[in-house]
């Protein structure tokens, strides 16, 4: 039980750092925290029923975000090389 | 009378020839091309004599359209109504072949021509109203394509097009009859339909509207008040289709129509009235404006109306047989009358004006004597053509009322003196123009002196019951239309109508024999002007029905650009809506990412709530 | 044998867009080929009933199944098409890669008429549309790109109800695929029939075109290419009434009754109405373009009557004006070809030099105006005996349009062959051209003439439907 405040806890700062930063990198770092909660909750619930497949699921998750944490860094380097910043309030482009 | 298949023969002649010079005709050369229209004709009329002589006969192609045969009959009416389209048609092609020398549309016109009489003869041995109507439309179609022959003139050109929307309005009617019908008896075939009518179990109002429909096809054919604006207009023809369509045959065809179907009409005091008036509005219509022409064709052409007019009152009276026999009566001296006006524009190389004409006597002998037969056949000289028929129409007209009797004379008073005014006008006192007058060549004169010989002759088939006991044509026709008993008039007051008719016959005759030759009084001219526009009648119709109609057409075209433009607006609504949702594609990541959360918190508290 | 004639238009036109060299020849013999086809499908035809029917899974979790079949209506409409693609792709001076849009298309339209699932029905409704569409794109007038966007909302927009109702039809009438056998079986009833119908009536009513959804068609075809072939393509598209009469009406017979009043009065006044505004169109597309939308709102009136005669009447016409509208576009194509214009004004006087397409013309124009004896003639018939017994004053509105008729289209071909005021000179047909008068010519007067010969098959479709609504024929 007490995973599951963790949990929550770690997705609530998570929450917080991803609407208050503005660079890029932090909230990326806060999405990733928000990724690892929602992981936490779930090896939580898996002890309490007692069933190991949500552990193996969370071990994909693991892998999936180092990969994702690869490509998400990699695009923020290369969007700072070319805009000379990562603040994502001035990066608008994308708006249709 | 028996299935036979010579029958769509009769047919069948003349539409080969309109295929064969429609497609080669210009290979058949002038004049075998005129010939071979020609002895086509002929050939239906032997046929279809030959065919009546056995006692008539019926041809049935088992299904046309689902529930519609196609079926034709040829009895006594259709078969007096036969002779007189074959014959007085074969006639007038003779006559074309002189007329139409030189014409660079020569075989296009005879193809016209038998194309012409293909329809009329399937309007008339029709046994199927949708058979009837293909012949109906066929002759309209013919008139179309015969009034504009010379189509290269813009006023040809609007006056082949007037006569076929005005007649559409008639076709109109026809067609509504023939829904009312269906939905009443289920079957089209007039045959069936006269054993249905005669059962009974049916509203008598609705077969009222069966008639009134008829009425209007039939008023629109030929040309009766309020449609009569078609048919003088219709002289942009060349002279030997007025003669033809717009004098002895199509134009009688809305009274055969109704003579036809006799047994929807007789007995309905309504449309017996309606009938009345229509025909007599157009007699006086017709006699009127006739007095104002100038132009030798209108003269005739309004003659026309007015002894359509004639024929109406007699369907009206319910005198069917006396309808049709005017129509043989005036087949003759009507084609007379145009052919010898045809004889005369030839002779002036192509002079219509009567006011350039005048003196003619002396210069077309042969062709004064015709104009002298068919005018006085047509004023109603005893004892004429002419004269039997009208008196007949006369006598019934008593019947139904003096007053109608009295209002007849009038009518025909008037019809001598039109009659004897284009007589004058053309034959009379000095020639009045510049060419050089040339009697017709004999291929011309020929059908016209057959034709003065049945304007001299044909009354005699139908002499009044008390001179001749022996009346050929009314027992053969009743065998047709059906046998309404009347009560005929006393022997006196008959003998007495006949001499009065007679004797006032000729009274006017004699004073307008007069009174043209004359300089015009004051009163006169004043009248004429007015006659000389057909009593403002178009100009009343293009001001109340034609410009409005256009106008409006302009007006809707103008309203449908708007309706597209509705539905453009539509969408451009449905496009405000969604530039106003786009709005809110700020492109600020994190604006998105509240929103995302909200949703969430939104859709968990909505989860545990629930 | 079904199989080859609906794919083999796709195929060929797919060849032609690829392989090069291919060029009208190729289109030319497809298309006779595939008319072909047709004739021997129709001379194998027993007279009643779904022939050449087949079946194949597609999907048969969803019920979809590839069914193909042709009943006398479909049959009737499938040669019509294959005649009027021949005619157009003989005759049409365009180029190759138009041609092999015309020939994709022409697939599309067969499968509507054969289609026998609704899913594969609304598959070929929709895709017909595509080569419409690219005709129209790559070859129309400088203002096409609004007549594109009209065409294709309209299209599309109208297509969505129809494929809510499509899948309404199915679940709750309770049928177990989308056959037609099997959802004719199982029909919807009550308000729910109604609410779905109306579903079907807002797709095909702009594929009828029914007033007012018409809207699109006039800057349709006055934007496609003046030779005409998409013209005539397009009025070959206008299968609305054929749709109303095999889907809408026999699976939502509840559904029609709710409506039919709405749709008799649409009917009426649209005949009429856009027989009154062709007589101020500015030029021969715009003018044909209303003349057909006042055809078919007679069709429709027909069909709407729900009687035998109606229905007979409305397939009839729906078929001869295919044909006779078609080559209408085609003939205004060969105008254009002679004079580089199509404006109604000024008087041009073509006769004096080219009296042959005088005479194809006037045919044309006498069978439009539904002249008997000619194939506008009999459909109209039976429409006028069938929906007088449903409404006499309806009829009467709507056959005002035979006077109104003959007004502009006798207008219109005045000026461009009579009076002599600019004659102008052109050439007359050459050997091309008098085949397709020969052809077109000799059909308007076989569906004149002799009318039987296609309404025997029409006949027990119009018996069956009249028996849906308690046989009140």
């Amino acid at each position: 039980m007490i995973w599951l405040i963790a949990s929550a806890l770690l997705f609530s700062i998570g929450a917080y750092g991803a609407l208050t930063r503005r660079t890029a990198i932090l909230m990326f770092l806060s999405i990733e925290l928000m990724l690892n909660a929602a992981a936490l909750s779930l090896i939580s619930f898996s002890r309490l029923s007692g069933s190991l497949d949500a552990q193996v699921v969370v071990l994909f998750i693991i892998a999936i975000a180092a990969a994702e944490v690869a490509v998400g860094l990699g695009l923020i380097v290369a969007i700072f090389r070319r805009r000379e910043t990562t603040s994502v309030d001035e990066l608008r482009q994308l708006r249709g | 009378m028996q299935e036979n298949f010579l029958l769509p023969l009769i047919i069948a002649l003349p539409l080969l020839g309109f295929v064969l010079l429609g497609l080669f005709g210009k290979r058949f050369g002038e004049p075998a091309a005129g010939w071979l229209a020609s002895l086509l004709v002929l050939g239906s009329f032997l046929l279809g004599l030959f065919l009546l002589l056995q006692g008539g006969a019926k041809w049935t192609l088992a299904e046309w359209l689902p529930g519609i045969p196609f079926s034709l009959n040829l009895d006594n009416l259709s078969g007096v109504m036969l002779m007189v389209v074959a014959g007085v048609g074969f006639l007038i092609h003779v006559w074309a072949i002189g007329y139409m020398h030189g014409d660079p549309g020569y075989s296009r016109f005879f193809s016209y021509f038998n194309l012409f009489i293909a329809a009329m003869l399937v309007l008339v041995l029709g046994d199927s109203l949708p058979v009837v109507f293909i012949g109906w439309e066929g002759v309209g179609l013919a008139s179309y394509l015969l009034i504009g022959f010379w189509y290269q003139e813009r006023v040809n050109a609007d006056s082949a097009r007037k006569a076929f929307i005005v007649n559409r309005i008639g076709d109109l009617g026809f067609l509504l009859a023939m829904g009312l019908l269906w939905s009443m008896f289920g079957t089209l075939s007039i045959s069936e339909l006269v054993e249905k009518v005669e059962a009974g179990g049916y509203s008598f109002t609705t077969l009222t509207l069966a008639g009134f429909f008829l009425l209007i096809g039939a008023i629109g054919k030929s040309a009766q008040v309020p449609l009569m604006v078609w048919l003088p207009d219709a002289m942009a023809g060349p002279t030997p289709v007025s003669a033809l369509i717009h004098a002895a045959t199509m134009v009688t065809a809305g009274v055969y129509l109704l003579v036809r179907h006799a047994f929807i009409l007789h007995g309905d005091g309504f449309l017996a009235g309606l009938i009345v008036a229509i025909g007599l509005l157009t007699a006086f219509y017709g006699a009127l404006c006739s007095l104002g022409q100038w132009d030798i064709k209108r003269i005739v052409a309004y003659t026309t109306l007015s002894q359509l007019g004639f024929m109406f009152v007699a369907v009206g009276v319910g005198a069917y047989w006396v309808a049709i026999f005017h129509i043989v009566t005036h087949a003759f001296f009507k084609a007379l009358m145009f052919m010898t006006s045809g004889s005369v524009i030839h002779a002036l190389g192509g002079e219509q004006d009567v006011r350039q004409m005048g003196g003619m006597q002396k210069y077309l002998p042969a062709t004064h004597l015709h104009g002298l037969v068919a005018a006085f056949a047509s004023g109603g000289l005893v004892p004429l053509a002419g004269f039997w028929s009208k008196d007949a129409i006369l006598a019934y007209s008593f019947e139904f009322g003096p007053w109608l009797w009295a209002l007849m004379l009038l009518a025909s008073v008037l019809a001598a003196l039109y009659s004897i005014r284009w007589y004058v006008l053309v034959f009379w006192g000095d020639y009045r123009g510049k060419a050089h007058p040339h009697e017709s060549p004999a291929v011309m004169l020929w059908p016209n002196h057959i034709l003065m010989g049945g304007a001299l002759g044909v009354g005699f088939i139908g002499l009044p019951y008390v001179i001749d006991y022996k009346n050929f044509i009314e027992p053969f026709l009743t065998k047709a239309i059906g046998d309404f008993p009347h009560e005929k008039l006393p022997v006196v007051t008959e003998w007495v109508l006949i001499i009065i008719s007679a004797v006032v016959a000729i009274a006017a005759l004699w004073w307008g024999f007069r009174f043209f030759q004359q300089k015009m009084p004051a009163w006169y001219e004043r009248f004429q002007t007015a006659a000389l526009q057909g009593f403002y009648a178009d100009a009343v119709y293009n001001a109340l029905l034609v410009n409005p109609a256009k106008g409006l057409a302009e007006l809707l075209f103008g309203g449908d650009r708007g309706l597209l433009s509705g539905f453009a607006s539509l969408g451009s609504l449905m496009g405000g809506l969604g530039a106003l949702l786009a709005r809110l594609e700020t492109g600020a990541l994190r604006f998105y990412l509240a929103g995302l959360l909200l949703a969430l918190v939104l859709l968990v508290g909505w989860g545990v709530l629930r | 044998m079904i199989h080859v004639g609906l794919w083999l238009p796709l195929l060929a036109g797919l060849m032609l867009l690829i392989v090069p060299g291919l060029g009208r020849t190729f289109a030319v013999a497809s298309a006779a080929i595939s008319l072909g086809i047709s004739l021997v499908l129709f001379a194998g035809y027993g007279g009643q009933g779904v022939a050449y029917a087949t079946q194949t899974p597609f999907l048969p979790e969803a019920g979809v199944y590839y069914a193909l079949g042709l009943d006398g209506a479909g049959l009737l409409l499938w040669i019509a098409v294959s005649l009027v693609v021949l005619l157009g792709v003989w005759i049409a001076d365009v180029p190759v890669r138009f041609l092999a849009y015309a020939l994709m298309m022409q697939t599309g339209l067969l499968g509507i008429f054969a289609a026998q699932d609704l899913i594969f029905f609304y598959f070929f409704f929709e895709a017909t549309l595509i080569p419409s569409l690219l005709m129209l794109w790559f070859y129309g007038g400088p203002d096409r790109l609004r007549a594109i966007y009209t065409f294709a909302l309209f299209t599309l927009v109208g297509s969505l109800p129809m494929l809510a109702a499509i899948f309404a039809v199915r679940f709750l009438g309770g049928a177990n695929s989308f056959l037609y056998t099997d959802l004719a079986a199982n029909p919807l009833t009550g308000q729910t029939a109604a609410l779905a119908f109306l579903g079907f009536l807002v797709a095909l009513a702009v594929k009828t075109p029914l007033f007012p959804l018409h809207a699109w068609l006039p800057s349709f075809h006055q934007q496609n290419h003046p030779s005409g072939l998409a013209d005539a393509m397009g009025t070959l598209y206008k299968v609305g009434v054929f749709a109303f009469f095999k889907w809408a009406i026999p699976l939502m017979p509840d559904g029609f009754r709710e409506w039919q009043g709405l749709l008799l009065f649409l009917a009426a006044f649209g005949a009429i109405y856009a027989a009154w505004v062709a007589f101020s169109a500015p030029d021969w597309k715009t003018l044909l373009a209303y003349a057909g939308v006042s055809h078919m709102g007679v069709a429709a009136l027909g069909l709407f009557s729900g009687n035998s005669e109606g229905t007979v009447g409305a397939l009839y016409l729906l078929g001869a004006s295919m044909v006779y509208g078609s080559a209408m576009f085609l003939f205004v194509g060969l105008v254009y070809k002679r004079t580089g214009s199509l404006d109604i004004n000024p008087v041009r006087g073509l006769a004096k030099h080219a009296p042959a397409l005088y005479v194809l013309g006037m045919f044309l124009l006498m069978a439009m105006i539904g002249l008997p004896g000619l194939s506008g003639f009999p459909g109209e018939l039976m429409v006028l005996l069938g929906a007088y017994k449903v409404s006499p004053w309806l009829t009467f509105v709507a056959f005002l349009a035979v006077i109104a008729a003959a007004a502009y289209a006798l207008t219109a071909f005045q000026k461009l062959f009579q009076e002599n005021a600019q004659v102008q000179a052109v050439p007359d047909l050459d050997t091309r051209e008098w085949g397709f008068a020969a052809v077109t010519v000799a059909v308007l007067l076989l569906m004149g003439l002799y009318p039987k010969f296609f309404t025997v098959y029409l006949e027990p479709l119009g018996k069956a439907l009249a028996a849906l609504f308690g046989g009140a024929s």
